[in-house]
């Protein structure tokens, strides 16, 4: 069974690789977990972004939990907004369309329109 | 809404909102007294009687982007459909207390779901302080401390992939420990 031990462990073997995270200036996730969010599945797709920014070592990423924006029926809504302030709003988001973000969105710089909520609510 | 893990993490949001410093969150099992008991507690705001009776009413909320407010009205809903309890105890300045109570062995008592992943959400929202959860099963406790993770970690994120797995597996294992080995 693990312990904080094994996680001090963890800590020190992996801070050599680990780089730390830059907290701004870098590309926001927001990830909308408000009731309507969390009862639409958004608790997995925010662990989804963490997996795959980490995976792919996305270290200017940072994560962070927003409430409900008022459009609960499309949930769950991912922002995602750049270092310009460009902020693209993806709905109905699953952990599949989570790594195609990452992939598509934060790594290649291409856009998925499919996915917008402008694009879906109509 | 249909685990327990998804209703606390829900109802902490208020808690966030309320500006607690320290959020406490404790699951108690107890076989012999048929109970499965929910505490949530936060040295938040708080509410006065009046904002607290109106905290129950679906089409009460303090938020502006919409006009429902479903947190409470939930978890009080669940707790009634499995004749179960629910108190909510605020005062303005100390914080509030939400203690909600099933018996174990009703069907419409919600299964316990992944609290690991809601511990683990807890942790990384970036307005949340202080925040311990307990799991206690009869005379067995197992108590996370993220101040303690905190410390241990030193600077590195939550957020790195290895570090979130870690810790969703610590809690997990010593969750399922605490419980005989029953996931």
């Amino acid at each position: 069974m693990k312990s904080l031990e094994d996680l001090k462990k963890l800590r020190d073997q992996s801070l050599k690789t680990m780089e730390m995270r830059y907290m701004n200036g870098g590309t926001r996730i927001q990830v909308g977990m408000g009731t309507c969010g969390i009862a639409a599945g958004a608790r997995p797709v925010l662990n989804k972004f963490i997996e795959a920014t980490s995976a792919h070592n996305l270290n200017n990423v940072v994560i962070t939990q927003v409430g409900c924006q008022g459009e609960c029926a499309f949930e769950p809504i991912v922002e995602v907004v750049e270092k310009d302030g460009t902020k693209t709003t993806y709905c109905k988001v699953s952990e599949s369309m989570a790594e195609e973000i990452v992939e598509e969105h934060l790594i290649n710089g291409k856009r998925l329109d499919k996915y917008m909520l402008s694009a879906i609510k109509r | 809404m249909n685990d327990l893990s998804l209703y606390i993490l829900d109802l902490v949001e208020n808690s966030i909102n309320a500006h607690a410093s320290m959020i406490e969150v404790t699951v108690r099992e107890d076989q012999n007294k048929n109970l499965l008991e929910l505490t949530i507690r936060d040295n938040g705001m708080g509410m006065d009687e009046a904002t607290s009776a109106k905290a129950l009413d679906p089409f009460y909320t303090t938020r502006t982007t919409r006009r429902v407010g479903l947190g409470l009205p939930f978890i009080k809903m669940a707790t009634e459909e499995a004749l179960g309890t629910f108190r909510l105890e605020s005062s303005p300045g100390v914080g509030t207390v939400l203690t909600a109570g099933f018996p174990a062995d009703h069907i419409n008592t919600p299964p316990l779901g992944d609290l690991a992943a809601t511990a683990y959400a807890i942790s990384i929202h970036q307005e949340v302080k202080g925040f311990k959860y307990r799991h206690v099963v009869g005379q067995q406790a197992f108590e996370y401390d993220l101040d303690q993770v905190k410390s241990v970690l030193d600077g590195v994120s939550l957020t790195e992939g290895k570090v979130m797995k870690f810790i969703l597996e610590y809690i997990q294992e010593n969750i399922d420990s605490i419980r005989g080995g029953t996931p």
